[in-house]
């Protein structure tokens, strides 16, 4: 199959270096604390979030920090063929581990601590690039619930197919065989991105098989949250896929940078409006008043 | 119109009831109903085994359906949480607060029928192990056929199968001697449908099984007497 | 003042959650919900057709802020031999975690099963399992109707039939050939090995709607201090006295009536809860037609 015509437009009609359409929409579901739908493309997910709140199961507490559970979910009619419900999905343990990983990270678990976090994330349609869009729908999920975090989380993908470099891979693409990087960043600490040499050596530790997925600890030099790679690569590319998925994580992260302010102009429209109906109902809260006591 | 039992249209199967039947549990039950036959055990008031079921104001009602054979499925869920809402219906719940009753039902045997043959053992069971009711609890199933008139009550197996629509409704019947029942109001408790019924044929259906729970609750009552004697 | 205002907002709040059943009576005795309701009235709903371009056919419904997805996604599959002239219609209900904060992940909850169970009875009775037929003995379609809460806010039974009911208003079962070597294709490939084939004996189908023998539309109802509020939210539910789901079709039968509650209800109550269940039905059935009118699937759900 023939992933970049000669024109250099992909199977989509999408260039090399551009991301599929990105669509959010924050506090869709009315029982979650917070909830966001987030789109890439074709790939649809929803997540919600409740909590911060009190630790269930006491053995879990922790006097230091909160407590971060995650679930992760694909909808059965979510894929080409119907998925049958299975125990022990390997694959959606593996993200739920990496999602809950990066959110960890991202939120200032210390700020709350003996409480609890959950987070849910459900795929409604997928078409490659789940991983990312789950680690950003729950971000903004997070962001919706208003709970404290250190920065924005972003992730994409990037992979590379005949002799390009692509960026943020859909289903077709991505069972190409080619290799496939999934990168979440901290945008804004990240601003100045260096990271890659210290990388290196791992990937070759690992000896180039199929599945390297290394993570990174965040610390003050680089802010790279997840780094998870499938399939072999060559090592001069793969700085080039890397470089370009990060700037994937930096236009999403911007994307959502901008949602958010959105919203909460909204919020804060609402809530003026809310307050000047307050004020002219005060005469019937009066009223209601005498009624309760 | 006789039916291949040769029952009347309106009658309930041969009704047995009998009572301690297992010496482990608290209280226990089986119910037979021409061929349907359900036993069931309670047991507590007792402690509750999660701390997330415990309620602080009244009694949880736990109840577990197995089927006679296999596995339980969605339809016995389904039965659960039915029984479990009538169960909790008639049982003074506030009297035992944080703690637990737990009701299994075992099908026997199932020549149709077989919720309404499990409520009523599970009722009997809780009368045998002497959890404080409000008032008794009976249901009866019922089956429409397509031919003039047919509602049977208490159908069969075969019955049902070639029903166009059946039920089981379960009512807080009127009790002899009983204080505080309404008249002739019809105090449906629980009910549950399949099929296609017009909405006359589904409150005549109501109606008849009203009719067989006051019969059958009576015969729950009187059965209770003969096992207590010292009640009276 | 302000500050005042503030405080009675935060006490209406507190006492919201403190005395949840003192705090909906003071509604219900002047003829209201919590929400701004009349008693009788049902939430505003919406259905949005293909929503989901993974499946066969999808429907988003809410009614009010309750959710529901459904996904209908068709395989062909090797015809059962104790019913070789039907194909199968399979209807999973599945409460998402992230439905409510009291829903946890794993096993299916009791809720989700009873739902499963009262569905694929009633869908059963809906679809006639025999059109799914392709070639009697050998395939068959079956039709995986899955419907996921998004949002359980109380009258789940209502969101997700009418999910469920809109989705499979609008399937298409796709074009189904298979040649000689019992190779079986679909879709636009079928439709293309059927011209060539034209002559010869038809093996397979064009493309064609699935016929629903009825539109079935459920309300629920919940008895509270002796008045009938429809559609409940979840606030409400735990407060009620008692509960009924009447589900009728168009022409006014009842294909399904499941009560069940703390106190026992009288005649009367029954019959106005099919009432009820009878003019939403109308109402909702006119909203699937607009929708499916939208979706340029009308003319076709004349006809079936």
């Amino acid at each position: 199959m023939e992933y970049v015509s000669p024109e250099g437009l992909r199977l989509d009609g999408r260039r090399p270096k551009e991301l599929r359409q990105l669509k959010a929409e924050l506090g869709v579901l009315a029982s979650a604390d917070g909830s966001a739908m987030f789109e890439m493309g074709n790939t649809k997910v929803l997540a919600a979030v409740f909590g911060p709140k009190p630790i269930e199961n006491r053995s879990q507490e922790d006097e230091k920090r909160c407590l971060v559970k995650c679930e992760y979910a694909m909808a059965s009619f979510s894929t080409g063929e119907r998925r049958r419900r299975g125990k022990g999905d390997r694959r959606a343990t593996e993200i739920t581990k990496a999602i809950r990983n990066c959110l960890e990270q991202t939120i200032l678990v210390e700020l709350m601590p003996r409480s609890q976090i959950d987070v849910y994330v459900q795929v409604l349609q997928a078409d490659g690039g789940t991983r990312c869009a789950c680690i950003n729908a729950a971000f903004m999920a997070l962001a919706a619930a208003a709970v404290p975090m250190r920065d924005i989380l972003a992730s994409c993908a990037a992979g590379y197919l005949e002799s390009t470099a692509l960026l943020d891979l859909n289903y077709v693409e991505d069972s190409g065989g080619g290799p496939d990087v999934a990168v979440a960043i901290h945008p804004i600490c990240a601003a100045a991105f260096k990271p890659v040499a210290p990388l290196l050596s791992n990937l070759q530790d690992s000896g180039g098989g199929p599945d390297v997925a290394v993570a990174i600890h965040p610390n003050y030099q680089d802010r790279v949250v997840l780094l998870q790679q499938d399939n072999r690569v060559a090592i001069e590319t793969f700085e080039e896929v890397m470089q370009l998925a990060v700037a994937g994580c930096r236009a999403v992260g911007e994307f959502m940078r901008q949602q958010l302010l959105e919203h909460t102009q909204k919020l804060a429209a609402a809530r003026a409006a809310g307050e000047q109906q307050a004020a002219a109902a005060q005469e019937d809260d009066d009223a209601l008043d005498e009624d309760d006591y | 119109m006789e039916r291949t039992d040769g029952r009347s249209a309106g009658q309930i199967r041969t009704v047995r009831c009998e009572r301690g039947l297992l010496t482990r549990a608290d209280g226990s039950a089986q119910w037979t109903q021409g061929g349907t036959c359900c036993l069931a055990s309670v047991t507590g008031p007792t402690q509750c085994y999660a701390s997330s079921k415990e309620d602080a104001e009244r009694a949880t009602v736990d109840v577990v359906f197995r089927p006679r054979s296999g596995l339980a499925g969605a339809l016995e869920r389904q039965y659960e949480a039915l029984i479990r809402r009538a169960c909790e219906a008639v049982i003074v719940a506030a009297l035992h607060p944080r703690a637990l009753i737990q009701v299994v039902l075992q099908v026997v045997s199932d020549d149709g029928g077989v919720l309404a043959c499990a409520l009523n053992a599970a009722c009997a069971a809780l009368l045998d192990a002497a959890v404080p009711l409000r008032t008794l609890c009976a249901a009866v199933s019922a089956a429409h056929t397509e031919d003039e008139g047919g509602l049977l009550l208490d159908p069969t197996a075969a019955e049902e199968a070639a029903a166009a629509a059946t039920g089981t409704f379960a009512f807080l019947p009127l009790l002899a001697g009983g204080g505080d029942s309404k008249g002739d109001e019809l105090q449906l408790l629980s009910s549950q449908t399949r099929g296609r019924l017009t909405t006359d044929q589904l409150l005549d259906m109501i109606e008849a099984a009203k009719q067989g729970a006051d019969r059958l609750a009576a015969f729950m009552q009187q059965s209770a007497r003969q096992a207590a004697p010292l009640a009276q | 003042m302000a500050a005042a205002a503030a405080a009675g907002q935060v006490d209406a709040d507190t006492f919201r959650r403190l005395y949840p059943d003192d705090y909906l009576r003071k509604f219900v005795e002047q003829g209201l919900r919590p929400d701004g309701r009349p008693l009788a009235a049902a939430r505003p709903t919406s259905i949005g057709l293909g929503a989901v371009s993974t499946t066969d056919a999808s429907a988003l419904v809410k009614v009010g802020s309750t959710t529901a997805l459904a996904g209908v996604k068709c395989e062909v599959v090797p015809a059962l031999p104790e019913a070789p002239d039907a194909g199968r219609l399979v209807v999973q209900v599945e409460m998402a975690p992230l439905c409510s904060a009291t829903t946890r992940p794993g096993r299916p909850s009791e809720g989700a099963q009873v739902l499963t169970e009262q569905l694929s009875a009633l869908l059963g009775s809906v679809v006639d399992a025999r059109q799914l037929c392709i070639d009697a003995g050998k395939v068959a379609w079956a039709v995986y109707v899955d419907i996921y809460v998004l949002d359980a806010d109380g009258s789940l039974h209502d969101a997700c039939l009418l999910a469920a009911l809109a989705a499979l208003s609008s399937l298409r079962l796709r074009a189904v050939s298979i040649d000689e070597s019992g190779r079986v294709q679909t879709g636009a490939a079928a439709a293309a090995a059927q011209q060539q084939q034209q002559g010869e004996r038809p093996a397979g189908q064009q493309e064609r709607r699935l016929a629903l023998s009825c539109q079935p539309v459920s309300l629920t109802c919940g008895l509270y201090r002796g008045r009938l509020l429809a559609d409940p939210t979840a606030e409400e539910e735990p407060l009620l006295e008692a509960q009924a789901t009447a589900t009728l079709d168009e022409s006014g039968a009842v294909l399904g009536f499941a009560a069940g509650g703390t106190a026992a209800v009288g005649q009367i109550v029954v019959v106005q809860c099919l009432e009820a269940a009878k003019m939403r039905g109308k109402e909702v059935r006119a909203m699937l037609q607009q929708a499916l009118e939208q979706a340029g699937l009308a003319a076709d759900a004349d006809a079936s």
